[in-house]
């Protein structure tokens, strides 16, 4: 029988399993792009001269700077009514993360809240409401748009309503699973004796050791609500026009994918970006706090 | 006794971990006569069930690799064999029987269909005679209504069966050696006897020869005609089990027979070995028990002790053991 | 078994009706539902034929029981633009989506599920980090752009594919493997970490101690165990699928129901919006029992609870 050689690396791949530890865990690229993003966000509307939704159709259709014809006083070139793509995809930016972050504030509490009661009342409350988050979850989301849509008239605001609605449900249950854990620890009976009272009891002792799972949660919902909108936006169901969702940037450039490629791929692109690097940062955050969780 | 069925010689495997090597097992020989059985004991990670799994060449993977020795089974060498050979092997010329039945029996189907599945595997037979061969399998170990158990999933059974159900399994096609990895460590108390007792009568009745692996002498005392004590991956002492039993010599077997609680004497506190076992990554210079020994001298910190004959099969790795 | 079916039918019954009282009680909502319901373009005398058809001037309750009860009969009104009934336009469509869903399943399990349980197999390979890298960044790439780009690139650069329509088996690729991409890459990644648990347990070193071939140890002992949770992830892909379904449907303008789901909003077209939703809903309710009967076989101990 052969002697394999004893330093490990060869034996089982390990080097590889490294490898891929190494690349997925820093967080250095999925930052970057983030703070890009965030920058551009912020800073956005002093760096290009261009309103979003002014368009002069004499501009129409000029291709990105780097491909003939183009220019760099549109550095992403035009749509078909002349509105400079860089500044609508700033706009983009801007309302995915503003979107995102203000349904995952709401959501997030009101899930969690939910979560924290249900998990820590037990009996007939949990069933009832866990009954409810089941089913509620199990439901295909774009049909509630799409009746919300018809019925009032899509908006910034309906659009949040209606992710808020989809995503709830995902913090209930997570959270009320770890509350039920740990409600069964002796700190949280120390303070039941000592005769704290049960919201007093959730904020203080559950909800911290509940927030870490949470704050992981609230990062790939972020990624998720981002795709939602984008998606709800480009089947026309989403943010209405002339406002710039990346979404409906998308749609609008499907029709000239033949020869105008850009004005679909970019605003696509921008969408991928964001939610890689937000998943990424996800998994890092996930791998910090609590290695347990790892699925991958 | 028949004719000499096993030997190992100097069985070595290691595992390659990200933290280092751990030598789980570490140069173990010992052999087996046909319908003989011989007890490997040992605390926790002394590598006894790895030993088990190696013969079989079943050794944890990826981590885990044999990287030395020989097994010699009816005189050819398992560690030569391709995986195709080892197959045919497996569950027909020898068996297992793993600790815990609540995993080792797949609860995805029924116990009728994992005892056939091995049986349809390695004899030739098929169609209604399968069935009477499980149903005579479960018969064997003793389980009542075997004709209407067939049907049942593990789970509806209790540990005790369980464990029964993977003894009919191992011996459904009447294997050569069978090798039982802790047994009853997974069952309580009383089914331990009722389980021990099974396993004797299915020795006496279908003549299969044992390895038994345990950490308990007592057991052992009761099932084996020979005993080897392991120790952080090495045989520390070997030898037929009455004279084990009489004459330790190893200082690690003088203490396990120390701390194994008599029911006939009063003691203020139960014995127990000195010292904790050292990790694997950071194993002792020279003998490896010895921080834990009240009998180390200079030698034992540096070099590991030769083996040393007592004769009759008695042998005993220790510096303070002379012939 | 017999009764864990029946009991999880009625279930579904019940899910259905809540479906239909959702959309009723969102139609109330926006306090004149007549706006909502009516084609604009009828007169205001057709108009209070229908309000008193309805009974809007009747109690809530007695309107919900009509609204229950045309919906039971088949009623789900006329669509706006084409005047003909909602239901009828909807079963017209359905055998394409129907087509096109299965299609996309088909690819999603027949690539996913190998490749996720190879890559377990095969854990820290080169193969087993290809794939999950390309399964993380399925997942984070919005379907309809990839879609689109997929018609750039096969369509307009290559030109060997359809760049929509449904005109036969080769315009049928592009979208099914879009929609499948999306769903593969959350089977694969769920495939693999369900398997790598599973291959760890002692059932499976006891599968080879029996001496049984490796493909048997895998397949029949493992991947029985490993399906269970992937099973309940595919339900979740059913939902992933129904919006990649729209999603497609747009891209590749392919005529089924998700397409005239769309174009319905933005005609304000109710009726038919309505029909989608509450037939979308028992279609996947339906799909939903399947897999908790199938989940019930898989896992033996589900049944005896």
């Amino acid at each position: 029988m052969k002697q394999p050689p004893l330093s490990g690396k060869k034996v089982f791949g390990r080097g590889r399993e490294t490898l891929w530890r190494r690349l997925h865990l820093i967080p250095g690229i999925p930052v970057f792009i983030l703070a890009v993003i965030a920058f551009a966000t912020i800073f956005g509307s002093y760096i290009t001269p261009y309103g979003p939704n002014v368009g002069n159709l004499y501009n129409q259709f000029i291709p990105p700077c780097w491909m003939e014809g183009g220019s760099t006083e549109h550095l992403l070139g035009t749509d078909y009514f002349g509105r400079d793509m860089l500044s609508r995809l700033i706009v983009g930016a801007r309302i995915s993360l503003s979107v995102s972050l203000i349904t995952v504030s709401i959501a997030g509490t009101l899930g969690t809240l939910l979560g924290l009661i249900s998990g820590y009342a037990g009996g007939k409350t949990d069933t009832v409401i866990m009954r409810v988050v089941d089913s509620w979850l199990a439901f295909p989301i774009i049909l509630l748009a799409i009746l919300f849509a018809v019925v009032f008239r899509a908006s910034y605001s309906s659009v949040i309503i209606i992710l808020v609605l989809c995503v709830w449900p995902r913090y209930t249950r997570l959270v009320r699973g770890e509350a039920l854990a740990i409600k069964e620890q002796d700190y949280v009976a120390l303070a039941r004796v000592a005769g704290a009272s049960p919201f007093r009891i959730m904020l203080k002792h559950i909800f911290p050791n509940v927030l870490p799972t949470v704050l992981v949660l609230v990062t790939f919902q972020i990624a998720e609500v981002i795709m939602l909108e984008s998606l709800l936006s480009f089947l026309g169901v989403g943010i209405p026009p002339p406002t710039a969702s990346w979404g409906s940037m998308t749609a609008d450039g499907r029709d000239y994918i033949a020869t105008l490629w850009w004005l679909s791929a970019i605003p696509g692109l921008a969408i991928f970006l964001t939610v890689l690097s937000t998943n990424l940062l996800g998994d890092w955050i996930r791998d910090r706090l609590d290695p347990k969780l790892r699925v991958v | 006794m028949g004719r000499r069925l096993l030997e190992v010689q100097d069985l070595k495997t290691y595992f390659f971990t990200k933290r280092g090597v751990v030598k789980a097992v570490d140069g173990v020989s010992f052999s087996l006569d046909e319908q003989q059985a011989v007890g490997l004991v040992g605390e926790s990670g002394c590598g006894k069930s790895i030993t088990g799994l190696s013969i079989l060449r079943l050794e944890p993977k990826p981590a885990g690799k044999i990287v030395g020795g020989k097994v010699l089974f009816e005189g050819e060498d398992l560690l030569q064999k391709s995986q195709a050979e080892m197959r045919r092997i497996r569950g027909r010329k020898i068996s297992i029987i793993m600790q815990d039945p609540n995993i080792s029996l797949n609860p995805a189907y029924t116990i009728g269909n994992q005892i056939s599945e091995v049986i349809r595997l390695h004899q030739k037979i098929r169609g209604r005679a399968v069935l009477e061969e499980v149903i005579d399998s479960l018969k064997r170990v003793r389980i009542p209504a075997a004709e209407t158990r067939v049907n049942d999933y593990p789970h509806q059974m209790s540990g005790g069966m369980r464990q029964r159900v993977s003894g009919a399994m191992a011996l459904s096609c009447h294997p050569s050696l069978l090798i039982a990895d802790e047994p009853t460590t997974a069952l309580d108390v009383t089914t331990q006897a009722q389980y021990l007792e099974l396993l004797k009568v299915v020795q006496q009745e279908t003549k299969v020869a044992m390895i038994f692996i345990t950490h308990d002498l007592g057991i052992v005392a009761s099932m084996c005609d020979k005993i080897c004590v392991m120790y952080m991956g090495k045989v520390v002492e070997s030898g037929e089990v009455n004279d084990i039993w009489n004459n330790p010599r190893h200082p690690y077997t003088i203490a396990l027979m120390k701390s194994i609680p008599q029911s006939d004497r009063k003691v203020e506190r139960l014995y127990s070995v000195a010292g904790m076992v050292p990790s694997h990554f950071d194993l002792p210079q020279g003998c490896t028990f010895h921080p834990r020994c009240d009998r180390a001298i200079n030698h034992c910190r540096q070099e590991y002790p030769h083996e040393v004959d007592l004769g009759s099969g008695h042998f005993v790795s220790c510096w303070t053991v002379q012939e | 078994m017999q009764r864990y079916i029946l009991g999880r039918f009625i279930q579904g019954i019940v899910s259905v009706i809540l479906v239909a009282t959702t959309v009723f009680i969102i139609v109330r909502m926006t306090g004149n539902p007549l706006d909502v319901i009516t084609d604009p373009r009828i007169t205001e005398q057709e108009r209070q034929a229908v309000a008193e058809r309805l009974g809007l001037d009747q109690p809530v309750i007695v309107q919900y029981g009509r609204y229950i009860a045309s919906l039971a009969q088949g009623d789900f009104g006329k669509s706006f633009q084409s005047q003909r009934p909602a239901l009828e336009l909807v079963i017209e469509r359905l055998p394409a989506t129907i087509q096109l869903t299965t299609a996309a399943m088909f690819v999603a399990l027949v690539i996913a599920l190998p490749v996720g349980v190879y890559a377990a197999v095969r854990r820290g390979s080169t193969l087993d980090a290809v794939v999950r890298l390309l399964a993380f960044s399925g997942q984070s790439a919005p379907p309809f752009w990839t879609g689109i780009m997929a018609i750039w690139i096969f369509a307009v650069i290559l030109g060997v594919l359809p760049c929509g329509g449904r005109s036969g088996i080769q315009s049928i690729i592009l979208p099914a493997a879009t929609m499948g991409w999306f769903g593969a890459a959350g089977i694969i990644r769920l495939t693999r970490s369900s398997m790598l648990d599973v291959l760890g347990s002692d059932y499976i070193t006891m599968a080879r101690a029996k001496g049984l071939p490796e493909w048997i140890v895998i397949w029949k002992h493992g991947f029985k165990n490993a399906a269970i949770p992937v099973l309940t992830y595919c339900v979740l892909l059913f939902v992933l699928l129904l919006s990649g379904a729209v999603v497609a449907e747009t891209v590749f303008a392919w005529p089924g129901v998700g397409r005239l789901m769309i174009t319905s909003v933005h005609n304000r077209d109710f009726p038919v919006v309505q029909a989608v939703i509450i037939l979308v809903s028992i279609f996947y309710i339906g799909a939903n029992l399947i897999v908790d009967i199938l989940y019930a076989w898989l896992n033996p101990k589900i049944r005896y609870q």
